[in-house]
């Protein structure tokens, strides 16, 4: 086939006439219009005072008693079911403060429970249980979060990016997160510092196993920002990142843990194995279900010569293998932990009505990665 | 730029690749949506890229990577239409005179869309990125913070395992 020919098909087939439909467009213009009227009022104070405060205090006992309570951060949101539930004695008082780049980082409050909040959304109509958790971000050097001179910082703040999310011990932090724990926030800035209420499915079900509430710059939960221990499932802070980030434990009440509505819940979100071990879809090999022990299925399998290849990388530290079709790609940086210089570990298996097919890896003393593929015929 | 302007110029480039990424409507009607109200979030960013489609489909692919678990779970709890009803027969793969040659084109074209489908991630959203929402290399390249010749390469791999199966199809239909 043709180059050309091939091109013309791919962009045949690929693009797309669609368009989106007036409806979903006026939804989006309506809901910029409603996050605009929503936001609240910002009210400049001294903030030369929090400024003063946050130079003589450090660490955890940053100005937390400076800075809104949740349950006032409710009540600027318009909520007043929250702020209750925020005063009740089901809430947790928190006050933690972090420092990390030019930021400080406070947990506030954190309080969970069915039909808590007025304000209606599809994901609370859907699961009505849940958390909600207030956090702060202020400058470190006790200036308005909002640009210097801007009477009102509810624009200009808007430039920076910040993302809080519950994480869950034994649980990826790019798979379990706000974003699929059918998670959102609403936020204001008061006297320069962003108070962000975050909502999603309640997590005390998690209790018994750990949970951490990551507050951070930027936009996405990756491995940027954070590490995780596929051993013992503790997600920690990733030092190397350029963003600034803090990774609060939540005192959850372990009471509350209900591990068999916390097992089903995982197992909604990994149906194909148990929540425990289930398979990366960030296509990283070394963060599949780790190394299982395949020899006895693999026993009588051939090494396909020409599928012997060393792995290309990338500079974002990703590598890739691939062969008849079959492909593969990892964080190189993670993959080099696991496997041993001079043996073979099988990275993926999969089969048919007529053979069994896996691709193995395995590093020279240079640590340069080398793929191969087997098969076997049933 | 305001949203109305953001909609009108890229709104089409930007759905269509969401569909693509998203395979159904909801799950596309989802990720749009929340593209362009993140994106507004972020506006001044997007001032500054000059390049707003490209960091609009750069939000999409984010978003998309966060939430595929929970599209995913939708899409077991309540299944929906499939995506090539949805904009398979839109598309104007059928240029061809002959009736057999219509159906072939349209066969040919389902089964681009079905295995572009199938391959990862890392060479499905170039893909996507460059035939779908007319990104150039460049561009592609900016929004994904990956080298030119890695998006070079990514594109050059899927097509050719995309024309292996053409190849494929067409002996299959010769023999």
């Amino acid at each position: 086939m043709e180059d050309k020919q091939l091109e013309q098909l791919l962009t045949k087939a690929l693009s797309s006439t669609v368009e989106p439909s007036e409806d979903l467009n006026l939804i989006i213009k309506n809901r910029v219009k409603e996050n605009k009227t929503m936001k609240p009022v910002h009210k400049r104070m001294a903030v030369a005072l929090i400024a003063a405060a946050i130079f003589i205090m450090s660490g955890s006992a940053f100005a937390a008693w400076q800075l809104l309570s949740p349950k006032q951060v409710a009540e600027k949101l318009g909520d007043k079911a929250l702020a209750k539930a925020f005063d009740s004695e089901n809430a947790i008082q928190i006050n933690e403060s972090v420092t990390s780049g030019d930021y400080t980082f406070t947990l506030h409050g954190i309080t969970s429970g069915e039909n808590l909040s007025d304000f209606k959304s599809s994901a609370r109509d859907i699961l009505p249980d849940r958390t909600y958790a207030v956090v702060s971000i202020a400058k470190k050097d006790g200036t308005s979060i909002a640009k210097a001179g801007s009477e009102d910082g509810s624009e200009d703040y808007q430039e920076l990016n910040f993302i809080v999310s519950p994480l869950i011990k034994g649980q990826k932090p790019w798979q379990v997160n706000i974003f699929t724990m059918n998670g959102g926030y609403s936020e204001c800035v008061v006297d320069g510092v962003i108070y962000r209420m975050v909502d999603c499915d309640n997590i005390e079900m998690f209790a018994d196993r750990g949970v951490y509430l990551y507050v951070g710059t930027g936009i996405f939960i990756n491995n940027q920002t954070v590490n995780y221990n596929e051993e013992t499932g503790e997600i920690t802070l990733n030092e190397n990142s350029k963003e600034a980030g803090a990774l609060f434990d939540l005192p959850l009440d372990v009471n509350k843990a209900d591990h068999e509505k916390a097992q089903k819940y995982l197992k909604e979100l990994f149906p194909e194995s148990s929540p425990e071990s289930s398979p990366s879809d960030f296509e990283s090999a070394a963060e599949d279900s780790s190394f299982v022990n395949w020899e006895d299925k693999l026993d009588g399998a051939v090494v396909i010569p020409e599928s012997i290849k060393e792995v290309t990388c990338d500079e974002n530290g990703y590598a890739y293998y691939e062969y008849n079709r079959d492909s593969l790609s990892f964080l190189l940086d993670s993959m080099l932990d696991v496997l041993e210089s001079g043996e073979w570990k099988t990275v993926r298996i999969s089969d048919d009505d007529k053979q069994i097919k896996a691709i193995q890896f395995s590093k020279d003393e240079n640590d340069v990665i080398i793929g191969r593929t087997l098969s076997k015929s049933k | 730029m305001d949203i109305d302007s953001l909609l009108m110029l890229y709104g089409k480039d930007v759905y269509g690749f969401c569909l693509r990424l998203a395979e159904n409507k909801e799950n596309a009607d989802d990720l749009y949506q929340d593209t362009f109200l993140k994106a507004l979030e972020l506006t001044n960013r997007i001032d500054k890229s000059k390049n707003p489609k490209g960091f609009l489909v750069s939000i999409a692919v984010g978003l998309w990577k966060n939430k595929r678990r929970k599209y995913a779970r939708r899409k077991r709890i309540a299944p929906e239409v499939e995506l090539n009803d949805e904009i398979g027969g839109s598309i104007p793969c059928a240029d061809t005179p002959t009736p057999e040659e219509i159906v072939i084109s349209r066969e040919r074209c389902e089964l681009i869309r079905n295995e572009a489908n199938k391959l990862s991630d890392r060479l499905r959203i170039p893909l996507y990125m460059y035939y779908t929402a007319g990104m150039s290399v460049e561009d592609i390249a900016s929004a994904l913070k990956i080298p030119q010749g890695t998006v070079k390469s990514r594109l050059c791999k899927a097509r050719k395992i995309l024309k292996n199966v053409l190849e494929g199809y067409v002996w299959k239909i010769n023999n």
